[in-house]
């Protein structure tokens, strides 16, 4: 479609269009001269001895307006007719007879012709005819271009709606990341102290137990008194001495996990707030992966899971690598868990795309269900089971990728893996690192 | 006789916890804020400093820096649930921080830390008192070269 017609409603009554000829076909050429001087004195006349005539003409040149007679020898009116509104649905028609058989007029007509004239017709009537059917068909095709306009804005507008409803639910995204993003680095801070003390009180509660064990067996060895010995086990009885002890250091132990998963997702709060920053500089992000391989050696050693790397050429990349190298992490994590005991395998790609680098991994696990699809980058949500996950990997892999001007996006189908893909710039200003989606 | 430690922090619990790791082995004596922690500083010996960065009032990078003249061979080290870059870099450039650690901190690496300030505290010491002694004997030197040109 011509974008710069885009702001033309009506076409207005072209003047070439309205000197369009008038074809007149007619076997009998008394009639047809008749009606191409009578025609003649105000549209330009063209006669026609038979349908084959007539045919070569339309495919000559435009006509507005061709008058056929139904009764001709080789092919008759009707089936001119048939062929004009299938080949040349530009051109209006009228038909002329002699025998005035109703149920020829009407399938006329119905076949598309705009008036039906009984020889010997009036030449007034005539004119009128021809004035009426020129009149229509310049209405039809008024209405005809208004449609074909009308259609195209609808289109347009359905594509703007569109574009319009996806900026909208990017837009909400943001926002709503945005205001996640305050929300996280406040708890972060909130969390950070009590986090920090109960981990160190823990830690130091531990070594009180221990010391008070330590007195207390030595005490178990003191023979005592039979008065004291009977009173002791009275009392070790009565506070299930035995059991107390045992559970004494799992309880410190439980309390200390949590604590130590407490301080986890204060870390990755912290990130995701960008209250950490380390260094910004180039790096091979190959390296990075790499690395991150040799760290999650728990995963990617087993035989069950094999690793392929296919690695496009790269040229290093800005970005700060520690939290990068989070991202691979938290994917390559990701991945191998989908895959978990069976048999499976995990692909790495990368390619330069542009000024882009590309790096997709794919695992070939369960995949994610379409209705967790869309929420798998929101803080706290997690499929995983109780305390395997924060629900925080995949939010702050986001707010990384983010900030480093890129885009992330993830596609699964179930049972058959899923597949995340991770676009970085490579250039990025540092100043534009630092202040996108500074609070 | 132990070393004595000092940590600042507004948070009484953070204050009884780092207490708690400390106290088996060094005198450790605790403030609220960073006015307190000077006016102590006035009165005693402290070889390594831990204060909090956020508290209100005072913050530790100020407490910090406002120790170095009360004592110039103290360790310095700071304890920051953020890590306030700017200010943070400023202070550790210029000499007056001698390590950072974040919340939540552990027990251990802690203790070590500490082990391995007071060592620099030690080094920085003898250092010191060897320049001392070193002047005094200059000093000894030179009344001796004058007594000798005099006879």
């Amino acid at each position: 479609m011509d974008e710069s017609k885009e702001g033309r409603i009506l076409p207005s009554h072209d003047a070439a269009l309205e000197d369009l000829p008038i074809l007149v076909v007619d076997d009998e050429k008394v009639v047809r001269q008749t009606f191409v001087e009578c025609l003649g004195e105000h549209y330009d006349c063209v006669g026609a001895a038979d349908s084959e005539e007539a045919l070569t003409h339309l495919a000559s040149r435009q006509f507005a307006l061709a008058i056929l007679d139904v009764q001709m020898p080789g092919l008759s009116g009707i089936e001119l007719l048939r062929k004009i509104t299938k080949d040349f649905p530009e051109t209006a028609v009228i038909m002329v007879s002699g025998v005035g058989r109703a149920q020829r007029v009407v399938d006329a007509l119905r076949l598309g012709a705009f008036e039906y004239l009984i020889k010997p017709c009036d030449l007034d009537v005539l004119e009128l005819a021809v004035e009426r059917a020129l009149e229509r068909r310049a209405l039809l095709r008024t209405s005809k271009s208004y449609k074909v306009d009308l259609e195209r804005r609808n289109k347009k507008l359905e594509r703007q709606k569109a574009e319009l409803e996806r900026l909208q639910a990017q837009l909400v995204h943001s926002e709503k990341m945005a205001s996640l993003g305050q929300l996280a680095s406040g708890v972060a801070h909130e969390l950070n102290n009590p986090a920090g003390f109960i981990l160190s009180n823990m830690e130091t509660l531990r070594n009180y137990t221990t010391a008070l064990e330590q007195l207390l067996k030595f005490y178990d060895t003191v023979s005592l008194t039979p008065d004291h010995s009977i009173r002791a086990a009275a009392i070790k009885e009565d506070i299930r001495y035995e059991k107390l002890m045992h559970d004494l250091s799992l309880l410190i132990a439980d309390c200390q996990e949590g604590a130590s998963r407490l301080c986890d997702i204060v870390k990755n709060l912290r990130t995701f707030s960008r209250l950490d920053e380390a260094e910004f500089k180039k790096v091979h992000i190959h390296e990075g992966i790499d690395s991150t391989i040799r760290l999650l050696s728990r995963y990617y050693s087993s035989d069950h899971l094999s690793l392929e790397r296919q690695y496009g050429e790269l040229p290093p990349i800005d970005c700060f690598a520690g939290q990068l190298n989070q991202v691979w992490m938290n994917l390559l994590v990701n991945a191998a868990q989908a895959i978990g005991d069976r048999e499976g395998r995990v692909k790495i790609e990368t390619q330069l795309q542009g000024e882009t680098v590309v790096v997709s991994i794919s695992d070939t696990g369960d995949g994610i269900a379409t209705e967790n699809l869309n929420r798998i980058f929101d803080p706290f949500f997690t499929t995983k089971p109780v305390g395997e996950g924060t629900g925080l990997g995949l939010f702050t892999t986001y707010s990384i990728v983010k900030r480093h001007g890129g885009t992330i996006s993830a596609e699964s189908h179930s049972g058959k893996g899923t597949i995340f893909t991770v676009v970085l710039p490579l250039n990025v200003k540092r100043e534009t690192v630092t202040t996108e989606g500074k609070r | 006789m132990p070393y004595k430690i000092m940590i600042v922090d507004d948070e009484p619990a953070n204050l009884r916890a780092l207490e708690r790791v400390f106290s088996l082995d060094y005198e450790v004596i605790t403030a609220g804020s960073g006015a307190e922690a000077l006016d102590i500083l006035k009165q005693q010996d402290i070889a390594v400093l831990i204060t909090d960065q956020r508290m209100p009032a005072m913050t530790g990078i100020d407490l910090l820096k406002r120790s170095v003249s009360l004592r110039p061979r103290m360790v310095r080290i700071i304890l920051t649930g953020y890590s306030d870059i700017e200010a943070l870099v400023e202070a550790i450039n210029s000499g007056q921080v001698y390590k950072y650690v974040t919340k939540p901190w552990s027990n251990e690496d802690l203790k070590l830390l500490v082990r391995r300030a007071l060592e620099h505290y030690e080094n920085s010491k003898q250092h010191y008192e060897l320049e001392l002694a070193n002047q005094r004997l200059s000093q000894r030197l030179r009344e001796i070269q004058q007594l000798a040109t005099l006879d």
